[in-house]
């Protein structure tokens, strides 16, 4: 036991099922007093499923947990809080119509002898607490409503200190967050840090968890693969762990045959925006397309696939002219546009995988008199499934809300390519998505390539583009300022165009 | 130049949308008075406000619940059936069993509570949507009151003149009951946990129930007090009236909802303020009806003049919420 004592949270063999599904396997993990452990693992590994046990707020099957050596009951969220765990979920639980020092007591406020809440007090101690943590970026009084993202995860943040908790769990805090942000996010955990607390820091981002983290533990499909002091585990070896598979080529490659010119941009305008842009894209052939932020990248494909106005130009595939460009037009003539938005443009998140699927292939499915051919949605559904390796238990069942980030972008992908269309245009699908799902999704527009499509491909990800295109516009200001070939790929290179330089 | 002069253009757009929808009320309420004002001598007199702010003060106490159960996001159609059945029950306690005034006030609100104990059972415990539940209820309630009274009038005692007729430094006695009400529920919407936990409630009820907060008991709370204040509004306005026609009250709940949504409460929930909101929503509404009323418009003019209004209010409650980030 004595080796023991400096843990303050221990779980030994921790289980849960839903119905027959079981989500976590013999979970043992140790926080130490005083010091970070990053928690690492693909979506659905079972990460959340785990804290929320921590938290409270899922019962465990079996297993135990020990606070501060101490047996720990977690029957509901109260006990958890109560017990000095705090858990800042990955969506922010602020009320945007309140101020932030009443976002910070609304569960507890602090009353007069009349059982009138004390607003004064109140404030008094919010400014301490946001003092504390050296957060000067906004007041006590202000509406969180009028507050930008990151600092509305500052006060989340401060929330849970609130109760002077012990142990912190953060779930995805980055997610939303600018650079700038993230910094002052790691100084405010090392803050905690110093003040004796432990953190348990789940992120995608693995940079940041060997940055910041002691010990690193790894989660997938439900078991713990390993518990590192971080110094003891390198990046490949966590990927691996994480996947469990070897990701040597984290950009698969696939043969194809690149042809002829398939598809012509030519002298697009927008009127305030684009002015004159060509491109081209040959049959097979993956163009990245690579800009920093506000440099117009998402506006063209906007601008190409007919949601934003084009004033001049037009758009050629094989010789045939796109007009008029609307959306409507486009998805006839074969374009098909994947946006990281999944929820607001591509899903219906409370129907079922099959339901999404053939959404957009209702005309197609459907037999005479416009009824649903049932067995053709099937086959086309399971199609899918299958080609794109959407894991799910039942796609008639299941609803999109209940899948992963990157197995929701699959069902968006499905959604598309069912339809056979020809132009890709991809913005970000990437985006919060798991290493292993990358993989995937890579591989799935290797294929669209691989079978004569072309594609366009939007991405922040330098490394991202520079493995998967065979060649890489770059972006800026609304205008293309360079174009290399794949032998040409530096990051250099394409930072210089990206700034707006000389090519 | 074209393209500077087009963003410009948008630019001014959108202030002048902007001034809209702050002042766009306003606006048309001046000139509507300007227009009463001229057409009538009559409009512009003390007595003649002392009657408007008379006649806002029954409704006003209803418009004080409505906020509650729009803060919260949902609506509460049976007002004005609850209003009908609570006075009925009022005044059978005042007739028939000689209950004293005060405590027949009592036995509405107590009627008005049960039906919006209902409403707040239906809505916040089994989550069945507001607007459906409430029309039910509202349905019920009017039944109900019909057959209590065999669709007959009901003729109050002669007590109740002198509690309508009552005046303290020359305002009737009914506005301060009026006034009473809106402070304490300002009180309890600003300076009470509940209040506080209503606004985030009505704001994010998820996350309201994730960080421990009883949504469940703070939405039925809402609906009891809407139902109570409502019962409340209706023995006043059978006080007032002195007789409760089988039409009493009837198409009231438009004029408390859209009372309360011009004062400021958003029909989306989580946004409302009782003071002076709830003042300035019913006394706008009041003092149109009576003006077109004295300049003698056609007795349609109100329901056209009322649909204009709420639909103005609604549209600029949507424009701005269309603006903001949850």
């Amino acid at each position: 036991m004595a080796e023991n004592q400096n843990y303050i949270l221990q779980l030994k063999q921790v289980t849960k099922s839903f119905a027959s599904v079981q989500v976590l396997k013999d979970i043992t993990i140790n926080l130490r007093q005083g010091e970070i452990l990053g928690l690492v693992g693909e979506n659905g590994a079972g990460k959340s499923t785990l804290m929320n046990i921590l938290g409270g707020i899922y019962q465990r099957d079996s297993g135990e947990i020990y606070l501060n050596g101490a047996k720990f009951e977690p029957v509901n969220p109260k006990v958890s809080q109560n017990a000095g765990i705090a858990f800042v979920h990955q969506e922010l639980n602020l009320f945007t119509n309140l101020t932030v020092f009443e976002n910070l007591f609304i569960t507890d406020m602090v009353k007069s002898k009349v059982h009138t809440i004390d607003k004064k007090a109140m404030k008094k101690i919010a400014a301490e607490k946001l003092k504390e943590l050296g957060i000067e970026d906004f007041g006590v009084d202000e509406i969180v409503g009028n507050l930008p993202m990151g600092q509305r995860q500052l006060i989340e943040i401060t929330k849970a200190i609130m109760k002077d908790a012990q142990i912190i769990i953060l779930d995805e805090p980055t997610t939303s967050l600018s650079n700038k942000e993230k910094v002052k996010l790691f100084d405010i955990m090392h803050l905690l840090q110093k003040q004796n607390k432990s953190i348990i820091f789940i992120s995608h981002i693995l940079e940041d968890v060997f940055e910041h983290c002691d010990e690193i533990s790894v989660l997938r499909d439900g078991e713990i693969i390993s518990q590192n002091r971080t110094s003891d585990i390198s990046t490949n070896e966590v990927i691996k762990q994480m996947v469990g598979r070897e990701l040597n080529k984290i950009y698969p490659t696939v043969e194809k045959e690149i042809g002829e010119v398939a598809f012509e941009v030519k002298n697009i305008c927008q009127e305030g925006r684009f002015e004159n842009i060509n491109l081209q894209i040959r049959e097979g052939e993956i163009v990245g397309l690579f800009g920093l932020m506000g440099a117009g990248r998402t506006e063209l494909l906007r601008c190409l696939f007919g949601i934003d106005p084009v004033t001049d130009g037009s758009l050629i595939y094989k010789g045939q002219e796109i007009k008029p460009v609307t959306p409507e037009n486009c998805i006839k003539n074969g374009m098909a546009f994947i946006t990281e938005n999944r929820r607001e443009e591509g899903l219906l998140m409370t129907k079922t995988v099959k339901e999404n699927i053939v959404l957009a292939n209702l005309k197609e499915i459907a037999a005479s008199l416009s009824f649903i051919n049932r067995k053709e949605e099937q086959r086309e559904t399971d199609e899918m499934v299958k080609e794109l390796n959407i894991k799910t238990f039942d796609p008639a069942r299941q609803a999109v809300i209940n899948l992963s980030g990157g197995n929701q972008q699959k069902v968006v992908f499905g959604k598309w390519v069912l339809r056979k269309p020809q132009i890709f245009l991809l913005d970000e699908p990437t985006r919060g998505v798991d290493v292993g799902a990358k993989y995937e999704i890579y591989s799935i527009i290797n294929d669209l390539a691989k079978n004569k499509s072309t594609v366009l491909l939007v991405s922040s990800e330098m490394e991202e583009l520079m493995g998967m295109c065979d060649r890489i516009l770059v972006m800026s200001h609304n205008v293309l300022t360079g174009e290399l070939h794949k032998e040409e790929y530096t990051q250099e290179r394409i930072m210089e165009a990206a700034i707006g330089g000389v090519n | 130049m074209e393209n500077s002069q087009s963003r410009k253009g948008k630019v001014l757009r959108g202030k002048l949308l902007n001034l809209f929808c702050s002042y766009g009320l306003w606006i048309i309420f001046i000139i509507l008075l300007a227009y009463f004002a001229i057409q009538s001598p009559k409009f512009l007199t003390i007595s003649n406000a002392v009657n408007v702010l008379r006649l806002s003060s029954t409704l006003g106490v209803a418009v004080v619940g409505m906020f509650f159960v729009l803060i919260t996001g949902g609506i509460d159609i049976s007002v004005s059936a609850n209003m009908y059945f609570s006075a009925v029950v009022g005044t059978t306690l005042l007739n028939n069993l000689g209950v004293p005034l005060p405590l027949c006030f009592v036995g509405a609100c107590a009627s008005g509570l049960l039906i919006g104990s209902i409403n707040g059972f239906f809505v916040a415990k089994l989550k069945m949507v507001p607007f459906i539940t409430t029309l039910a209820t509202y349905s019920v309630a009017r039944g109900l009151g019909l057959m209590f009274t065999n669709q007959q009038m009901l003729f109050l005692d002669s007590v109740v003149m002198k509690f309508s007729g009552a005046k303290l430094f020359g305002i009737p006695l009914i506005v301060y009951i009026f006034l009473i009400v809106v402070l304490l529920g300002h009180f309890i919407l600003t300076r009470t946990q509940y209040g506080r936990q209503l606004f985030a409630c009505g704001n994010n009820l998820v996350g309201a129930n994730k960080l421990g907060i009883n949504g469940t008991k703070t939405v039925f709370m809402a609906y009891l007090f809407c139902g109570g204040l409502a019962g409340i509004a209706g023995m006043m306005n059978a006080c007032i009236l002195s007789v409760i026609n089988p039409n009493f009250a009837i198409n009231d709940e438009f004029v408390v909802i859209s009372s309360a949504v011009i004062g400021g409460a958003s029909l989306f929930g989580g946004k409302g303020k009782i003071l002076p909101g709830a003042i300035i929503g019913i006394v706008m509404v009041q003092v149109i009806t009576n003006g077109l009323t004295i300049t003698g418009a056609s007795a349609y003019a109100f329901t056209i003049f009322r649909g204009i209004i709420i639909f103005i209010a609604v549209m600029m409650d949507s424009i701005k919420f269309s603006g903001e980030i949850r």
